[in-house]
């Protein structure tokens, strides 16, 4: 069952379109990510999830309800990037305060009020913290805070702007992983928005990846790694090497292989192409085989688990990035100026 | 939601001081730091507050010790001096009050709305400021009189002339000062911080006096202060629209001049001391009052 429903929702700002006509489905349970590029619109998008902006054209509907009714009836939880915590209360009152502002007739008597912030403290693991102000908290104890004073109003959904921009990388990891068994625990529904790729495929259920107020592809983190809709998804998603091609309709030949040409709107399907190929999926074959492509190894750089190998393919006019394990580096012995042959596991080419 | 989830392994604690170091004794106000001049700026300061505040009022002080104890009380203590305190202490707390009302407003209008001449307006604050007193005193006193343009709408109530005239010229010569105390602190406040208050449920209302009336009460409090030291040492404005009958509508400093031109400096010394005192106990108050509400506030 959808819980959010978008339907057509455009957004201008002056001149700039932030949004064009976004329309996408959230289902009860599932932990989204809208990713995309600084001004793609995600941020937007989510703003217009939560109620903190209208949209000029198109609706929002919770549940069937419209968007435009008030926040609380809708129960939306949101995270600010930068916590937006109340600095002059306590970590306790920060956490009550969704409680507190209640119309009298909801509102949990003080004794209920002080159990229930209790406990989600101690979810977030800043129990003993409760007394401290926000100035004398960490960035992590802060964005735990400010998820904890989220939780508090019971939220149907979750709305997360960069979660984990403004923190180290190692505290964002930890965060991570804790933050989506919260997510699976509690029986959320959310939404985040991030530019870190990795945060994305890592943490989310489903990846939308935006780019000039568009939503270009939407799908599982393996659907939009490994069958990117376009050329834009290829580069934003990891590491991916542009080799020009020769297309012939829907064809193109390929370091002896016969590749398909994915079909994008604009340019033709024939003349000059570019084949998109990951660093992992180029292999080095037999040098007797008829396949592949003879190649000499110009760079080394062992980057932990892998290897990254700077090849001078014969054809391509600058340095294509090779990554193999460390053991397979091992048995093939590369060195600098080795001559190989080589070959793509996995191309498509898009019309250039 | 309960314990079910796991728990998040927090940053390593880490010691929020680092420890005394064993053997410093040597006792000093001057703590360690990368800040240069702390020495010759407290001396500068130092001294120039001896020689252009405290010198001046100890002056003060020994002139009004000249006087004989009975003589100090009749000059203090007189029934004419104590309306003068009543009204000028009054007035000058009562004017505050409405400056940091209507000061609120304008410095909120200021920072949250773009309207046309904004910048004229935000500049027509400053104008009390600039304005010598006695020409504001001359405007007032013209306007509010019986048969002045707001004077004559208010027919049957005199403005001009009674102590609600004192407490306009104070108003006015006061507002600048809680508008340029907000008006800073009111722009820093983040947008976000509010947006949070609305997607928590709070209503505007809820989300002014939780959330943003917390952030602004010091510097609020600061405006009310300095608005109130100004009213209350005010002369040139208050004088044209007071009438300054004796026991109705004479502010104190004018009780001062009154003495001076009569030779007698020891009186006038006298009741300047005692409005000097009572001046400092209540902007301490204020002080402390101010303080409280920062350390409430966290923003220690």
């Amino acid at each position: 069952m959808a819980v959010i429903d978008i339907q057509a929702v455009s957004k201008q700002f002056g001149a700039f379109a932030a949004l064009r006509d976004i329309t996408m489905s959230i289902q009860d349970g599932e932990l989204v990510a809208l990713l995309g590029p600084s001004g793609s619109g995600k941020t937007t998008l989510l703003r217009i999830i939560a109620g903190l902006e209208f949209a000029d054209q198109g609706r929002v509907t919770f549940e069937g309800v419209d968007a435009a009714s008030s926040m609380v009836k809708r129960r939306v939880g949101f995270v600010f990037q930068h916590y937006a915590l109340f600095k002059h209360m306590s970590v306790f009152e920060n956490v009550a305060f969704g409680l507190r502002v209640m119309p009298s007739a909801q509102r949990p008597a003080n004794a209920d009020i002080k159990r229930r912030v209790e406990e989600l403290l101690e979810l977030v693991q800043l129990g003993n913290l409760a007394g401290r102000f926000p100035t004398q908290l960490s960035g992590g104890q802060r964005q735990r805070v400010a998820l904890a004073r989220a939780l508090a109003i019971e939220p149907r959904v979750l709305l997360l702007d960069e979660p984990f921009g403004a923190l180290d990388a190692r505290v964002r990891k930890d965060l991570r992983r804790w933050l989506r068994r919260l997510h699976d625990e509690m029986g959320l529904t959310s939404v985040f928005v991030t530019h870190d790729q990795e945060e994305a495929l890592e943490l989310a259920d489903r990846v939308v990846v935006m780019n000039n107020g568009e939503i270009v592809q939407s799908g599982t983190p393996s659907d939009v790694y490994d069958v990117p809709a376009t050329p834009f998804v290829y580069e934003f998603l990891g590491n991916v090497n542009r080799i020009p091609c020769r297309l012939a309709s829907d064809r193109a030949s390929f370091w002896g292989q016969e590749i398909a040409v994915e079909r994008i709107a604009g340019p033709s399907q024939k003349g000059e192409g570019l084949a998109y190929v990951r660093p992992h999926d180029i292999e080095v074959v037999d040098g007797r085989s008829a396949l592949g492509q003879p190649a000499i190894v110009r760079h080394v750089s062992v980057l932990g688990s892998v290897v990254r190998v700077d090849l001078a393919v014969d054809g391509v006019p600058h340095l294509v990035e090779m990554e193999v394990s460390r053991q397979k580096f091992q048995q093939l012995g590369l060195r600098a100026s080795n001559a190989v042959q080589v070959r793509a596991l996995n191309a498509r080419a898009f019309p250039a | 939601m309960s314990a079910a989830v796991p728990p998040f392994v927090p940053e390593a604690a880490r010691p929020l001081r680092a420890p005394v170091r064993a053997g410093a004794k040597r006792i000093s106000f001057v703590k360690r730091s990368v800040l240069p001049g702390f020495g010759l700026s407290l001396g500068f300061t130092l001294f120039y507050l001896a020689f252009i505040v405290l010198i001046p009022l100890a002056a003060m002080g020994v002139k009004a010790a000249g006087l004989t104890w009975p003589e100090f009380i009749a000059a203090t203590l007189s029934p004419r001096a104590i309306a003068a305190y009543k009204l000028s202490f009054g007035a000058a707390l009562l004017a505050a009050a409405i400056n940091a009302v209507f000061g609120l407003i304008t410095a909120w209008v200021l920072v949250r709305y773009d309207f046309p001449f904004k910048r004229v307006i935000d500049a027509m604050v400053d104008l009390p400021f600039a304005l010598p007193t006695a020409v504001a005193g001359i405007a007032l006193a013209a306007i509010y009189a019986p048969n002045g343009w707001i004077g004559e709408l208010a027919a049957p109530f005199k403005i001009a002339f009674t102590p609600w005239g004192v407490v306009i010229a104070l108003t006015f010569i006061g507002l600048p000062f809680v508008v340029r105390t907000v008006q800073p602190v009111l722009q820093d406040l983040s947008r976000e911080v509010e947006e949070a208050a609305a997607s928590l449920g709070a209503t505007r209302w809820q989300t002014f006096r939780r959330v943003i009336f917390p952030a602004i009460a010091p510097s609020l409090m600061t405006g009310y202060a300095l608005s109130f030291a100004r009213g209350l040492g005010e002369y040139g404005s208050v004088i044209f629209i007071a009438g300054n009958l004796p026991m109705i509508s004479e502010i104190a400093p004018l009780l001062i001049i009154g003495k001076l031109e009569q030779y007698d400096y020891g009186g006038a010394a006298a009741i300047g001391v005692v409005m000097l005192a009572a001046a400092f106990i209540i902007l301490l108050a204020i002080n402390l009052l101010q303080r409280w509400a920062r350390v409430r506030g966290g923003a220690a």
